[in-house]
């Protein structure tokens, strides 16, 4: 590899052979094979000034300031992320690794590779879209995750049209790639607390009709998987107002009991955690009551003997036991 | 989107293949190559692209830990692109089960033919000759070098995951996928997670400790017990249950070609540039380990050949496939398994037993921490083969261990070390506990054992409590105290602090 007794180039000389090389590849013309070694060299180049190497440290902070300015004049970062696919595969880490390092700069409190990136929004929406093609869903989800982190841009993911797709993206038949659309999708609904209640209460009904998807899907992967972010969801004491709405919902109420009876355990068992949140309502509206009140003796018998191998599970038996306790004492409304 | 990849068949230009597909009717399963508790893994044939592969197939519902570890192991291979680091093809949901399609390695691992070899001729004096280990070692140090550069740890770098092409090709395998096997809890609702898994005899000693974390030195010490496998055909402290290997690595002088030795100079045939190469990884000390790029360059590499040499010394001896099939049939349950250590430092033994996925999805029953190992024992007997007890055997009862592990100590009179251990109860308040450790009489093992019995200490905590007894009797002309991190961990809300044993407990000499 060219690293050595090369006198070194400067951000600015870097990043404009590395954006010649980026379009060059992405014309595809004849120097195409040229131009994936010289991206791949300048990438190289570029990461190991970030985060230096064996044989040397990362250069100064001047340096990397510089370099980052270049980033965003040249728009570099947009180019790399949507000619991704033609750059080869250890570049297509770095590309990310490069990205992920930038956006972690902070200028004291500021994060300038975040204020950038709020002004060129497209960045995330080609990012979230590299979901679409197997073979650069991870790389992307590794630099969707890290954007994920800051609210600024969370708030642009989750308050985007493009948002829903990640409803089909964890539901891709390649299993490593929905998985990885999952976590990004979880972050995307779980870091940010504020922002993640605001959002799903503005938009419960938009929300909850695709969820319900993912929580009938044929992928058990995505049934099991979905349906324990949804206890979480529930659990968490910002979403309060969501989950009042979702345990006044009968049907919601329905499905738990339904999933409760699945032949998976790990589903019961995720089940479980929803279905008590319905039980624990101290406020039950009429229609969940009337349905727990005519199962009454069904759900106090069945859940006696639910996962009773569970012994070790401390906290799962005592709420085990107080939902028995509560079910028993289920008394129908008193007549208005 | 990407199930589209399906319809593309027929178009394709034939220099350009279908992709993998996802659909299980696109594979056709042959025999089954290999078991463990949670998967099994088939031959089988790919019928769009005509190639052969392995197919590893995961039961999730035996999976009862979160999926975020099986992704991040799956990540971890498809983001190696590396002729000696497994090939990932793809991966998909059969009801409830995770299809992995893998390249297909028809030698099976080093493991399988150092037995197979040792079976079949006199190994008594080294398994493989120098050049033959050279080469192995050589391809595998390349894909380490390209594991670290990529920023990963292998964690579990031994024979048994190391695998051979019918053309003499090594690869590393075994992300851990069926290493992290469900512990019966769902560890994610605990707020713990694995942060390694391993096999003791290959372990290094700071991930023993993980006083200080660790980085991918620790691959090199286990790539050091390799190199000593692959002479003497077991790792060595191979004897040894996997409490009294975590010991003798912790306390004795690093091992050598000679440790496992029944007779002196029985494995004289190796060289000293061999010897010396193992020296240097396997020192305690994981700075001075050199890395792999830099052992790459040693001297014992020389002796490297190449694939065909592999072929004919390694592939030519090794069992065929059908030996290999019938024997992954006839595993015994509990006959092999993991120790594994949780971020609370808890150590789980997890046995690698025999289950076609056909059973009910209760695996919690199968759970094993090490301190109810005897169960996994009773079927010891009738195993397959005794010849290597710390691989496959679990004896975990404190009673032997304790008496050999205290022999350091044996034969001096001293009058007993007066202790006091400092730590939380039930109710959280700090409460102490004092007794007596009579240096010579008592184990270690056997103290902590008494105080899980007596019901002061939580069953999860038994080895750590033993192991940091152990750690302030040997040193009690040094120290005079140590606190360390307890398994059972800490209730909800609370945060770990070492000051105000929170999730820690503190034992001190009290004279």
């Amino acid at each position: 590899m060219p690293l050595f007794g090369k006198s070194q180039k400067s951000p600015a000389e870097l990043v404009k052979a590395l954006k010649e090389a980026v379009n060059s590849l992405e014309r595809g013309d004849k120097k195409a094979e040229k131009a994936q070694e010289d991206v791949s060299k300048n990438l190289v180049l570029i990461k190991n000034m970030l985060y230096g190497t064996s044989d040397a440290e990362p250069q100064t902070e001047y340096v990397v300031a510089q370099l980052s300015q270049e980033l965003y004049n040249s728009n570099l970062l947009l180019l790399l992320i949507q000619n991704l696919s033609r750059i080869d595969f250890e570049g297509k880490k770095d590309v990310a690794q490069v990205f992920n390092n930038v956006l972690r700069r902070q200028i004291g409190t500021r994060s300038p590779t975040v204020e950038y990136i709020c002004t060129k929004p497209e960045i995330l929406f080609t990012l979230m879209a590299g979901y679409e093609h197997q073979e650069i869903a991870l790389n992307c989800g590794t630099m969707l995750r890290e954007c994920a982190r800051y609210e600024a841009l969370a708030k642009i993911m989750l308050h985007s049209e493009e948002f829903f797709n990640f409803f089909r993206y964890v539901e891709v038949s390649t299993f490593d790639i929905a998985s990885d659309a999952f976590s990004t999708f979880k972050e995307l609904l779980t870091r940010h607390k504020i922002l993640c209640a605001e959002f799903l209460e503005a938009n419960y009904d938009k929300v909850f009709t695709h969820y319900q998807r993912l929580l009938n899907s044929e992928n058990y992967v995505t049934r099991r998987q979905s349906l324990k972010l949804l206890g979480e969801l529930l659990l968490d004491r910002h979403n309060f107002t969501v989950m009042t709405k979702y345990i006044s919902n009968p049907d919601n109420l329905k499905l738990m009991m339904n999933m409760l009876k699945e032949k998976s355990r790990n589903i019961q068992f995720e089940a479980f955690h929803v279905f008590k949140v319905f039980v624990a309502n101290p406020n039950k509206p009429k229609p969940i009551l009337d349905i727990l009140l005519r199962n009454q003796a069904k759900l106090v018998d069945f859940l006696t003997k639910f996962h009773t191998d569970r012994s070790e599970d401390e906290q799962f038996n005592d709420e085990k036991a107080y939902l028995i306790k509560q079910i028993k004492e289920l008394k129908p409304l008193p007549e208005p | 989107m990407m199930s589209s990849s399906n319809n593309l068949a027929p178009s394709v230009a034939p220099s350009e293949k279908v992709p993998w597909p996802n659909s299980k009717d696109d594979y056709e399963l042959r025999d089954v190559i290999g078991v463990g508790a949670t998967a099994v893994v088939h031959a089988a044939l790919c019928l769009p692209r005509n190639e052969k592969c392995a197919i590893k197939r995961i039961n999730l519902e035996k999976w009862n830990t979160s999926m975020d570890e099986l992704l991040k192991e799956i990540q971890a291979m498809s983001s190696c692109n590396h002729e000696n680091v497994v090939t990932y093809h793809t991966s998909f949901v059969v009801k409830e089960e995770l299809w992995l399609v893998l390249r297909l390695l028809e030698g099976g691992s080093l493991l399988d033919i150092i037995k197979h070899k040792m079976r079949t001729t006199n190994c008594k004096h080294g398994v493989f000759d120098e050049s033959t280990i050279a080469t192995v070692l050589k391809e595998v140090l390349k894909g380490l070098e390209y594991f670290h550069s990529n920023g990963q740890i292998h964690r579990d770098i031994k024979a048994g995951n190391i695998l051979l092409g019918d053309d003499g090709t090594v690869q590393i395998a075994d992300f851990g996928v069926s290493a992290w096997l469900a512990t019966g809890r769902d560890l994610s609702r605990q707020k713990v997670r694995h942060t390694f898994v391993g096999t003791p005899c290959w372990m290094a000693p700071e991930v023993m400790e993980q006083d200080h974390g660790y980085d991918f030195k620790a691959d090199i010490w286990s790539f050091g017990i390799t190199a000593i496998e692959m002479a003497t055909g077991t790792a060595p402290y191979h004897k040894y249950p996997p409490m009294k290997v975590l010991m003798l690595t912790l306390q004795n002088d690093p091992p050598t070609l000679d440790t496992g030795a029944e007779e002196k100079d029985q494995y004289k045939a190796y060289g000293k540039t061999f010897r010396k190469m193992i020296v240097e990884c396997l020192q305690k000390e994981a700075s001075k380990r050199p890395t792999a790029s830099e052992l790459l360059k040693h001297a014992f590499f020389r002796k490297a050949k190449d694939r065909k040499y592999l072929t004919q010394t390694l592939l030519a001896s090794g069992p065929s496939m059908e030996t290999r099939v019938h024997k992954a049939a006839k595993r015994q349950p509990g006959a092999s398994g993991r120790l594994h250590r949780t971020v609370a430092g808890e150590w789980v033994w997890s046995s690698e037993e025999e289950d076609n996925g056909k059973h009910s999805s209760d695996s919690e029953s199968e759970d094993r921490p090490m301190n109810r190992l005897e169960a996994a024992d009773s079927s010891d007997s009738d195993r397959e083969e005794p010849s290597e007890p710390s691989e496959r055997t679990v004896t975990c009862t404190t009673e032997p261990t304790a008496t050999e592990v205290s022999n350091s100590t044996t034969a001096e009179d001293y009058p007993p070390v007066n202790l006091v251990l400092r730590m939380r109860n039930n109710k959280r308040e700090l409460h102490d506990i004092r007794f007596e450790f009579a240096v010579g009489k008592d184990s270690s093992e056997g103290i902590a054992s008494e105080l899980v019995e007596a019901g002061l200490v939580d069953n999860r905590d038994t080895v750590v409590m033993a192991a940091n007894l152990q750690k302030l009797i040997d040193n009690r002309h040094q120290i005079k105290t140590v606190t360390f991190q307890l398994n059972s961990g800490y209730n909800p809300g609370e945060v770990p602090d070492e000051k105000s044993l929170i999730g820690y407990a503190q034992i001190s000499i009290t004279d």
